[in-house]
């Protein structure tokens, strides 16, 4: 199965999904839709777009050129670097995932040490003296 | 009116406003300058930060930003042959091949004039649009607002990219985040799963940083690497000769006007304009044999072509708080978290607000123009940065704007969760214009579709007799079958390019 048609396929649930739950919402009176109106609609048209895509999925964007393990290894970076955003002290914490992202994209320890700790100091006194950000 | 020359004069006599405009300026030549890195993305990751200032002077960075990243996308498209934005495609048939020529420095002279010409052609007939447009804000009921709403989303088939389908699906599933949260007409929680966050729906900025920020910076990652600058590019001589000047002045006011008609059409950026205008200025052209191997007038059409679509781009999203492209939706989702609503009213109860804009970008355009003529060396300079200091740049700024935004680590998660799922979605092809234009126009449609209908005790013949709303209700359903209607499809004659992503301008 095609990369679209997977997507066609996840929409479709959701649309079932939206659809069972808007089941719930209170109706309308007359002359002035309830809540669930354009939910549902939404719902039926999710569906039927999902149907079309399954259909005629098109095409999907050129593979991956470069950095095939880079960027699934980044996006579960920046998942950890929410998850301790209130455990870290935010210096701390972008500093280190500043650098563990330099080093995945490439870069020699040196450059990724100058920039990982030059771009945290800047982004702590930007954030906390500059817009009096708390973390 | 926002024609005053009073309101005009106040922002342009602030040092205030002329020190935002120059950092707006500044970031807007990173952002545009470098292939891959979008006025919209530049828009995005700034506009957190906007918070923190008064909406005058918010929009000059937000502004000052959009108009010098367009002029700035022309640099690579000079020199490297790759466009920095889509809107300098155009750019790169003429300008590329000028720069091989040795000519670079004129190239890039002209680039700055043409920027410079287009955007202050287009602010003019912004001006002049203003009085008619603030006349009709009068006549606009819940019926009318739920038909331009409609219209607005009806140009999602013009911002889907290569598939409609893809694109409808994107927009619904924007509709749908858009009725995430309290019922605005009866308070009832939908699809809030018992989170009180989610009570006041889903945060629009950290959502924009999340599609035109983290995920950019993936789809960057994982495209080809960007041509470097030759170490010994000439970019002196940047100033044409009088008698290049004489035969060019027809083809830069032609390319201004495209340009600007191109940019009030909803949907059709900036992009399209500047391919447009290079086209018309070929047919009229004494010397259409030299258009795509250096032609002057084809390169000052596509830079003037480009650059004015910015004020016609503004008329349809201030006027009608219709995004025209991915890049104006972000200035309206600016301007509403600053408690400002784009649209009929806004002309009339804010002329103050019109005039400073129209003040701001002329400001831009001025400061970009200097920055054009004396800093292209600079320019030549930024495309040697390395990807890596960017994208982290870009991934550390956008995080920590959105959580500075409300500090809450829930729109950090938002605008993490939309930028894989962007990225994601993208691969596969699912253009993201059309979820933020959704987004934005969603809760609009909703409201007045259900407050016209309570207003006619349920008649939906409501939106057919008000002639605003059924003018509006034409031209969405004429904007839908459009792509049925006219399948003229390429113009084979155009030079080969990559074709625009409505997504990233």
């Amino acid at each position: 199965m095609t990369g679209p048609r997977i997507v066609a396929c996840v929409l479709g649930a959701l649309a079932l999904a939206i659809l069972i739950t808007t089941w719930g919402f209170p109706p309308g009176s007359q002359g002035v839709p309830g809540p669930g109106l354009v939910p549902r609609l939404l719902g039926v048209a999710l569906l039927a777009l999902s149907g079309a895509l399954l259909w005629a999925p098109g095409t999907s964007a050129p593979a991956l050129v470069r950095h095939h393990r880079a960027i699934p290894a980044a996006m579960a970076l920046l998942v950890a670097y929410v998850l301790l955003w209130r455990v870290v002290p935010y210096g701390v914490l972008t500093g280190l995932v500043l650098l563990t992202f330099f080093r995945l994209t490439g870069l020699a320890w040196r450059g990724a040490l100058i920039g990982a700790v030059l771009m945290a100091t800047s982004l702590q006194v930007l954030f906390e003296r500059g817009l009096g950000v708390r973390f | 009116m926002p024609g005053d020359p009073m309101l005009l004069l106040a922002p342009m006599l602030s040092p205030d406003a002329w020190l935002y405009v120059l950092i707006g300026v500044a970031l807007g030549v990173l952002f545009g300058s470098l292939p891959g890195f979008t006025a919209t993305m530049g828009l995005a990751v700034l506009t957190p930060f906007t918070f923190w200032v008064a909406p005058d002077q918010a929009m000059a960075m937000l502004l000052g930003l959009l108009v010098s990243a367009i002029f700035s996308g022309g640099v690579p498209a000079i020199l490297l042959n790759t466009p920095g934005t889509p809107a300098s495609i155009a750019m790169t048939w003429d300008g590329h091949p000028l720069a091989r020529q040795g000519r670079a420095g004129l190239a890039l002279g002209l680039n700055a004039i043409g920027a410079f010409l287009g955007i202050f052609l287009s602010l003019v007939v912004l001006l002049l649009a203003a009085l008619p447009l603030s006349r009709l804000a009068l006549r606009f009921g819940p019926a009318e607002y739920f038909a331009v709403a409609v219209f607005g989303l009806s140009t999602i088939v013009g911002v889907s990219g290569g598939s409609m389908l893809k694109g409808l699906a994107t927009g619904v599933i924007g509709l749908l985040l858009a009725v995430i949260g309290l019922d605005a007409i009866t308070g009832y929680p939908r699809f809030t799963f018992g989170q009180p966050e989610l009570l006041d729906g889903v945060s629009f900025i950290p959502v924009m940083v999340g599609l035109f920020g983290i995920a950019e910076v993936f789809t960057q990652m994982a495209s080809p690497p960007r041509q470097q600058l030759d170490g010994d590019t000439q970019t002196s001589g940047m100033l044409p000769t009088r008698e290049e000047a004489r035969t060019l002045w027809a083809h830069g006011l032609r390319g201004s006007l495209m340009g600007i008609w191109i940019g009030i059409m909803p949907a059709a950026g900036a992009d399209v304009g500047a391919i447009l205008a290079w086209d018309q200025s070929r047919r009229f052209s004494k010397t259409p044999e030299k258009f795509g191997k250096g032609s002057l007038e084809g390169l000052i059409a596509a830079t003037t072509g480009a650059n004015a679509g910015i004020g016609g781009s503004l008329v349809t999203t201030l006027a009608l708080g219709i995004p025209g492209d991915s890049a104006a939706a972000v200035l309206i989702g600016a301007l509403l978290m600053h408690g400002l609503q784009p649209g009929p009213l806004l002309f009339r109860n804010r002329p103050d607000l019109v005039a400073t804009i129209v003040a701001l970008v002329f400001m831009a355009s001025l400061v970009t123009l200097v920055w054009g003529l004396i800093g292209a060396r600079i320019l030549g300079k930024i495309l040697k940065i390395r990807d890596q200091y960017l994208w982290a740049t870009v991934l550390a700024v956008a995080l920590g704007g959105s959580y500075a935004l409300n500090q809450s680590t829930g729109d950090v998660w938002t605008a993490v969760t939309a930028g894989i799922f962007g990225f994601l979605l993208r691969q596969q092809g699912f253009p993201m214009g059309p979820l933020v234009l959704a987004l934005i126009l969603g809760p609009m449609a909703e409201s007045n579709l259900r407050r016209a209908l309570a207003l006619s005790e349920g008649s939906l013949a409501t939106f057919v007799t008000r002639p605003i709303s059924l003018l509006f209700l034409v031209l969405a359903a004429l904007t839908l079958l459009w792509p049925l209607i006219s399948r003229r499809g390429n113009d084979s004659r155009l030079p080969d390019s990559t074709i625009p992503d409505s997504d990233t301008l």
